[in-house]
């Protein structure tokens, strides 16, 4: 009924865009972006054939195209192209119409999950840069030996990320928003047409409902949000997607304290097995903000079954502390060390991990 | 199975559309695409705290008819309008971006021993009527020299009151184009 419920919300809005077409303004071309480059020093404990030192970069260009028609409805499509693999190779990871109006906010195409857009509440993460939470984690678990493949610091929900999908986000009511998505196939976007049962336990018709509230009082910002995800899995064996998040960020004079809370449940986890441990992330952080300079800290905890043949969970602590410096309009330096454990559910000592991560980075937004 | 999905999607669309068709206006806030795309870049951009590059049409302020459109650095109505109204009078200099235009000294043949020259100048990137300020000045000829002398109190306010007029009738005719 939910999906449904999206679907027809999608329907309406693109109906009442088409009832105004002859009325439309000019169209607006708007060509914006961000480039970061990063210089990392990792020392870990198991780094055998590992460097300590390698430097990344990324350049990515959003493409707005939009028009406002007298009713008030803003229509276009937005495109997003970033260079973000080692082949060199430019791919597009947004590409959607929208449609703004009394009613909503509307997405028609590849966009992320409403949580992970625009519902999801967690730690302050501004210190870090261009919405990045768990970078020190990528350093530390890119290529190397840990037992721990998976990454435990997620801060919202993600399962439907890039799959084309109808979204919808409600006007704001004094502070609450609603919203929502859904997505037949998460791993089909732009083009694709994927009409092939996942038999390979991999979740299918992803939807999500959320609900954000947003208000300051007195100068006292308050921030909360709420949201499930649910999906099916195509093998009968396996357990479907059901995940929860929640979070609550208290600000006032450039201070901010802010946490989020994940439970994925057993989702994903083979039915009939005993062993099957919860997926939870929990996430606490404070930052300050003065001036150019902004400074925050966080920790976050992840957990998860790991393998369902042994018995305990694997575990994953981040914490992190760093600054920036707004040197100039659109132009930020930074500096970020992060202490990330991995502690795996054998509890063999040559299974977990330990790495010192410090990163020191630029990036410009125009 | 799949009626009962298709009577629940039915159901959806005609509740959903008589809501939409009876809340023209919910009273909440949406953000527009703009606002939603900022919260990605918090720290302003190189091009301004608005960021991106516009390739046409309009400024931030999201409406397209009073805006700076065609590269202008003001409002282009206004300019256009400027340019109109002044047309009768030879034009020293004109400057788009900063919204300035002074003409040369004009004589009209009925007064050959009167002389204006004006100064006018665009002050916003909306068509708004505080948006154009006039100056203008009087020289009388006395034997063969040229001296100042006063102006009409109302003579800068009647040619922006002009200027202004044919802004309005110029964007008028720019909606009226765009509708058909």
């Amino acid at each position: 009924m939910n999906r449904n419920l999206l679907a027809g919300a999608a329907a309406i809005a693109l109906a009442l865009g088409a009832g105004t077409a002859n009325a439309q303004a000019k169209f607006d071309l708007k060509i914006g972006g961000d480039a970061f480059f990063q210089a990392g020093f990792v020392d870990q404990d198991r780094d055998t054939n590992r460097r300590s030192t390698e430097f990344n970069n990324r350049f990515r260009l959003n493409i707005v195209a939009s028009a406002k028609a007298d009713n008030g409805l803003e229509y276009g499509a937005r495109l997003r192209l970033r260079n973000n693999t080692n082949d060199r190779v430019t791919e597009a990871d947004r590409g959607y119409m929208f449609l703004n109006g009394s009613f909503g906010h509307v997405r028609l195409g590849v966009s992320n999950s409403y949580s992970d857009d625009m519902g999801a509440v967690f730690r302050p993460i501004d210190y870090s840069f261009l919405g990045f939470w768990d970078e020190p984690v990528n350093w530390a678990s890119t290529g190397n030996g840990t037992g721990i493949t998976t990454r435990l610091a997620d801060l919202t929900l993600t399962d439907n990320s890039r799959g084309t999908k109808v979204f919808y986000a409600s006007p704001r009511f004094s502070g609450f928003q609603v919203g929502g998505s859904f997505t037949p196939q998460p791993s089909s976007n732009f083009t694709d047409i994927d009409r092939v049962k996942n038999t390979t336990a991999g979740y299918q018709d992803i939807w999500e409902l959320g609900l954000n509230y947003a208000e300051t009082f007195s100068g006292v910002g308050v921030k909360a949000g709420v949201g499930y995800t649910g999906g099916r899995n195509e093998l009968s064996t396996v357990e479907g997607l059901s995940a929860l998040q929640a979070g609550l960020s208290i600000d006032y004079a450039g201070f901010t304290l802010g946490g989020g809370y994940i439970n994925k449940y057993d989702s994903g986890l083979t039915k009939a097995s005993a062993r099957k441990s919860n997926f939870q992330v929990w996430n606490v952080g404070a930052q300050y903000v003065t001036g150019p300079i902004t400074v925050g800290v966080g920790y976050t905890h992840g957990s998860e079954e790991g393998s369902q043949a042994i018995a305990g969970k694997d575990k994953q602590d981040y914490y992190s502390i760093g600054a920036n410096y707004k040197v100039a309009p659109g132009l930020v330096v930074g500096a970020e060390y992060a202490y990330v454990k991995f502690d795996d559910e054998t509890n063999l000592a040559a299974n977990d991990d330990k790495a010192n991560v410090f990163i020191v980075r630029s990036w410009l937004s125009f | 199975m799949r009626r009962v999905h298709a009577l629940k999607l039915l159901s959806v669309l005609v509740v959903g559309s008589l809501a939409t068709a009876g809340c023209s206006s919910w009273g909440g806030k949406t953000e527009t695409m703009e606002e939603q795309m900022k919260k990605d870049y918090k720290y302003g951009s190189i091009l301004g705290t608005e960021g991106g590059f516009n390739l046409f049409g309009k400024n931030k302020r999201g409406t397209g008819e009073q805006d700076s459109a065609n590269g202008l650095g003001v409002n282009s109505f206004l300019w256009r309008a400027a340019l109109d109204t002044l047309s009768f009078m030879p034009i020293a200099s004109a400057d788009p971006f900063g919204g300035v235009i002074l003409t040369d000294w004009y004589t009209a043949p009925e007064t050959p021993n009167e002389r204006f020259k004006v100064n006018l100048y665009i002050m916003d990137k909306q068509l708004r009527a505080d948006g154009v300020r006039v100056s203008v000045f009087k020289q009388q000829r006395t034997g063969n020299d040229w001296r100042d002398t006063t102006v009409g109190n109302d003579t800068a306010g009647t040619l922006e009151d002009a200027v202004l007029t044919r802004a309005r009738q110029l964007r008028v005719a720019a909606q009226a184009a765009t509708r058909q």
